[in-house]
């Protein structure tokens, strides 16, 4: 199983959505999040000596799947995602040991 | 690795629909397909009734009193529910709903989620479900199919009765209209699944989408119903039924949702619809026995399916030009058009349906509609299809006189873009759609305009004549030697196209080239006097296979079917020519030496005139066009023009082998040092010496083969490798010194879509294995490369030679920063070189990454030719393979470890199988001639390629 974390611009996480529960995705955790990456936020130079990061305000929204079905949602996410402009955002792919469903104590495979 | 002690609680009715689902699972997978979607929706239907009556004794659980309907919606409405199909409800109250809803659905819908069910579940008053349907076509649609499955049956009643008077009754025109639309974006993303050969079972054009727009249009507009026969009810049904029966397999064979047709998948798919080899129970029809001739039940499955779908799309076209047809429709027979033959606005039709019609006058009408662009009304396809059907009628129709002129006729007509036709190959996909879909969302039409009125409605794309023919089957039955091919399937994944769509695609792009987008290729096609003679090859270039030599055996059909045919013999022998000769160009340009001119010479000497030249090319740009995206690149474009405009040049000036290389080496030379003393945008102007030295020092064959701004760019290059190098000696000991530095120099190449890698480095053994692993790894895909090294180094001296690998990789991924992936590529290669980075580890660490998935297309052979006749100066070796990340840097490591330099490399990759040419020779500069040593080269490439 991998857990795939998808970073991505605020407006698009509708369609992002979209384009996974079109590949069969049923369930995903969304949050909102702050950071930037190489774009740097926003830089402001001030008397060549002073400046500030601005974080930028981004979507994540974490998914569990199974081995095979990793590349259709990466595929899926970053089809739905891009615009070709900085800031599109980053996808993250990390191995889960196990998944619990609260619930019903179901593991595995059986959980997601 | 469910726990056995772990689960879900689930009621008892939940559990036996769990084992009726396995049960039901299990025969089908015994084989009886047919009747798993219609049982397993009568096994929801029970969990449905017995929850409720578990629900209404549950203690503590108020009993519901608000009147409600459970009613089932889309496809479990019709009662229809394969393997992984969603299933949508509808809880509907007549009034407001009540709190005690939520308690309702919980209980009945928790349990089905628990299930692993896809669950599409409403709970809505009466009004809010109406209100939604007209604001919403796919809601309207799934409404359109109701069936109640327990609750108050007069809250059904009289949501059907307002739902037809107040929604129905005003919602046919936008609803044609968005059928339309919705069949754009379904073409779009899905393309025509009559004619894939991994077709999409539900939404492909063909699919079972097309049956269920048959059924809603026939309940909202009863008058499309009209040319339909209870006969063509009947086959419209079993139509379907087969195409269900297909996906109810696929579902159970890929243990989930999914609804294309994968390679990997058809034969669990085919063997368990019965296709199991030559024993099929009952005896296929006969329609089937192309397919089964080659014995292979996969392909008798794909084209019984490919049928199907064939007849689903045309009935579905029929059933939408009944329903909609235009108001403004002026009929336009063009003159000459015989008695007997109509043109009415749902196409053109028999004036009278009995008697039949003849073969001639059948022929007649299929041309009429050709040469005035209008649809074969569905009548006229049933009475095509019916006389076909006769006893004797293949003889009939083979028999009739004037068959050339009207095949002819029809294929000059047939250029304009159909809807079966592949979107991709008109340019802009996404524009299409988006276009199509504005046209649907903008108009707001005036109130009773119907469609075809408004000038933004969109106008239906319906099948050209030649489409029809091919549908119908005569085509095939007009010329016999086109049956066999007509519905061959070609497993490998540079074909997307059974033989017989392929065919007529390749027509259809022949036909559009005179109106092309391409002006050069439009003039090309416009001057040459007999285009008839181009369409009649592009008809007949695949007739022989899947034969080992279809091209030669291909030529000798085709002359027989023309002579048969009437045709002249100059016709006769120019078509010949061009089905014998279809692979020459694409073969040629792609594999061999296009500097070497005795390559162009051979091609012009084959040709023998620039009339056949020009046909061979237009043949080979439309084939190639018509195989699939991954056969046609802007690369092998330029490639082709390149090597017709050498061969041209040749046939027009005759042929001046040396003295002409040597005049263009010489022009060259000279323009390259007029520019390279001047200051160019990006680099210093270069002393005349500097330049002059390295001219001097650059192999000849540089001259020959890049233009003068290349080798000014190398010479630049070879200034800064040289600055490098000189750094780098002072920093090491001159054991180690300068086996790390390279320079890179990247740019693109106009027109081609593609990028001129140029890589300076010290020679060594195994250089360019180093590369072409380190394009590999930054996802840099290799069109060709040439190796070109320097003896004694750039200029002011070095212990060796300086090798300078060019490369022409396909344009890297939009919105990288090519800067920077150049300078990473550099220090990679440095990385390499002094062993900081171990490639092989590299690269399979990519190739297990998630993403690096492998092709599911059928395995292609591996294949190695060792040649010392293609060339006078180079051994040839020449692998076809299936394709893997990193195997060009495998090759050529192999190659090294034989002490074999390539100089050359055409590297001709589709996603799934290589087609990799080297020229190579040992390290005297001599060609590989020991036979031991080739057997050699062979074992260690294959063992390489695996």
């Amino acid at each position: 199983m991998k857990k795939v974390e998808i970073i991505t611009r605020t407006f698009k996480l509708d369609d992002v959505k979209a384009a996974l529960a079109e590949v069969g995705i049923k369930g995903m955790t969304v949050s909102e999040v702050k950071g930037f990456g190489r774009q740097g936020g926003h830089k402001e130079v001030y008397r060549g000596a002073e400046y500030q990061v601005d974080f930028v305000v981004k979507v994540k929204i974490e998914v569990v799947v199974e081995d095979a079905r990793v590349a259709d949602v990466i595929n899926a996410a970053s089809k739905a995602a891009r615009t070709g402009q900085v800031g599109d955002g980053k996808i993250f792919v990390l191995p889960v040991d196990e998944v619990v469903r609260i619930r019903t104590g179901e593991t595995g495979d059986a959980a997601v | 690795m469910t726990s056995e002690h772990t689960g879900p609680v689930l009621p008892p009715s939940a559990i036996r629909l769990r084992q009726g689902r396995s049960s039901l699972a299990e025969a089908a997978r015994a084989g009886d397909l047919s009747g798993y979607p219609a049982a397993a929706s009568r096994l929801v239907d029970a969990y449905f009734r017995e929850r409720l009556v578990e629900l209404a004794q549950a203690p503590g659980e108020p009993p519901d009193t608000f009147p409600f309907a459970l009613v089932a919606v889309g496809g479990y409405g019709r009662g229809e529910l394969c393997p992984a199909s969603d299933v949508d409800v509808l809880v509907l109250y007549e009034h407001a709903v009540p709190p005690s809803a939520e308690a309702l659905s919980r209980g009945l819908f928790h349990p089905l989620w628990d299930l692993g069910l896809d669950l599409g579940h409403g709970v809505r008053a009466l009004k809010d479900g109406l209100a939604l349907a007209r604001e919403d076509q796919q809601v309207l649609t799934s409404l359109l199919d109701t069936r109640l499955i327990a609750g108050a049956a007069p809250v059904l009643e009289r949501f059907r009765g307002e739902f037809s008077d107040k929604v129905l009754a005003r919602a046919a025109a936008p609803f044609g209209q968005w059928v339309l639309a919705h069949n754009a974006a379904r073409r779009a993303e899905y393309g025509d699944s009559s004619g894939l050969l991994e077709p999409d079972l539900k939404n492909g054009l063909g699919g079972l989408r097309d049956a269920h727009q048959i059924h809603w249009l026939l309940g909202l507009r009863p008058s499309a119903a009209r040319p339909f026969t209870p006969g063509d009810r009947q086959a419209l049904d079993e139509d379907y039924a087969f195409v269900l029966a297909a996906r109810t397999a696929l579902h159970l064979a890929a243990r989930r949702k999914t609804d294309r047709l994968s390679f990997d998948l058809q034969p669990q798919v085919a063997g368990a619809l019965g296709f199991a080899g030559t024993g099929q129970a009952g005896g296929p029809p006969p329609a089937l026995e192309a397919g089964l001739a080659t014995g292979l039940a996969v392909e008798a499955f794909l084209s019984r399916l490919h049928q199907c779908m064939t007849r689903l799309r045309a009935m579905r076209q029929a059933c939408w030009l009944n329903a909609f047809p235009p108001v403004d429709h002026s009929p336009a027979l063009p003159p000459g058009t015989p008695q007997g033959i109509a043109d009415t606005p749902t196409g053109v039709a028999f004036a009278v349906e009995t008697p039949p019609p003849s073969p001639a006058l059948i022929l007649a009408l299929y041309l009429a509609a050709a040469k005035a662009a209008r649809p074969v009304a569905w009548t006229a396809l049933r009475a095509t299809r019916s006389a076909l059907a006769q006893p004797g009628a293949q003889r009939d129709f083979a028999g009739l006189p004037g068959i050339l002129t009207a095949l002819t006729g029809i294929f000059h007509a047939s250029g304009r873009a159909a809807e079966s036709s592949p979107l991709s190959l008109h340019g802009k996909p996404a524009g299409a759609v988006a276009r199509a879909l504005k046209g649907f969302f903008a108009p707001a039409k005036a109130p009773g305009a119907g469609p075809g009125q408004s000038p933004a409605a969109i106008a239906p794309t319906l099948s050209p004549a030649l489409q029809s023919m091919l549908d119908t089957g005569l085509l095939a039955a007009l010329v016999p030697e086109f049956a066999p091919v007509e519905h061959l399937v070609q497993f490998d994944d540079f074909h997307i196209h059974p033989v017989g769509k392929h065919t007529i695609e390749v027509v259809r792009a022949l036909a559009a080239l005179p109106q092309g987008e391409d002006a050069w290729l439009a003039e090309r096609a416009r001057v040459l006097p007999h285009f008839e003679r181009l369409l009649l090859a592009g008809f007949a270039h695949d007739l022989a296979k899947p034969e080992r030599d279809h091209e030669g055996a291909g030529a000798r059909l085709a002359e027989g079917l023309l002579r048969r045919l009437g045709a002249d013999e100059d016709t006769i022998a120019d078509v010949a020519f061009l089905v014998r000769e279809h692979l020459l160009i694409p073969k040629t340009a792609t594999r061999r030496d296009l500097a070497d001119e005795s390559v162009a010479a051979r091609v012009a000497e084959i040709c023998g005139s620039t009339e056949r030249l020009d046909m061979l090319h237009l043949l080979a740009v439309a084939d190639s066009r018509s195989t699939g995206p991954r056969a046609w690149t802007p690369w092998t474009a330029s490639l082709f023009s390149e090597l017709v405009l050498k061969s041209g040049h040749l046939l027009l000036n005759g042929p001046l082998a040396e003295p002409r290389a040597v005049e263009t080496s010489r022009r060259v030379r000279e323009a390259a040092l007029a520019l390279a003393v001047q200051a160019g945008a990006d680099r210093p102007a270069l002393p005349q010496a500097f330049a002059e030295e390295c001219l001097e020092r650059m192999p000849a064959r540089a001259a020959l083969v890049l233009d003068a701004p290349t080798l000014v760019r190398h010479m630049e290059l070879a200034r800064r490798f040289r600055a490098s190098l000189d750094e780098d000696l002072v920093r090491k000991p001159s054991g180690k010194a300068g086996i790390g530095v390279v320079e890179v120099a990247a740019v693109p190449l106009a027109g081609a879509r593609a990028f001129q890698v140029s890589l300076a480095a010290q020679d060594q053994p195994g250089l360019f294995a180093v590369m072409a692993g380190v394009l590999a790894l930054h996802d840099l895909n290799i069109l060709s490369a040439e190796v070109l090294t320097w003896i004694g180094g750039p200029p002011g001296g070095m212990s060796g030679n300086m090798a300078l690998d060019l490369f022409v990789v396909e344009e890297p991924a939009g919105g990288l920063d090519l800067d920077e992936l150049w300078a990473r590529v550099r220090r990679a290669v440095g990385y390499a070189l002094t062993g900081k980075l171990s490639l092989e580890y590299r690269l399979e660490q990519k190739r297990s990454s998630p993403l690096a998935l492998p092709s599911r297309a059928p395995k292609a052979r591996r294949k190695v030719r060792v040649d010392n006749a293609a060339s006078d100066f180079y051994t040839v070796v020449e692998i076809a393979a299936p394709d893997r990340l990193g195997l060009l840097h495998d090759l050529a490591r192999a190659l090294a470890s034989l002490r074999a330099e390539v100089h050359l490399a055409r590297i001709a990759t589709s996603v799934g199988r290589i087609h990799d040419v080297f020229y190579v020779r040992d390290p005297g500069g001599q060609k590989i001639t020991d036979p031991a040593q080739t057997e050699e080269l062979k074992k260690a490439l294959l063992h390489a390629a695996k």
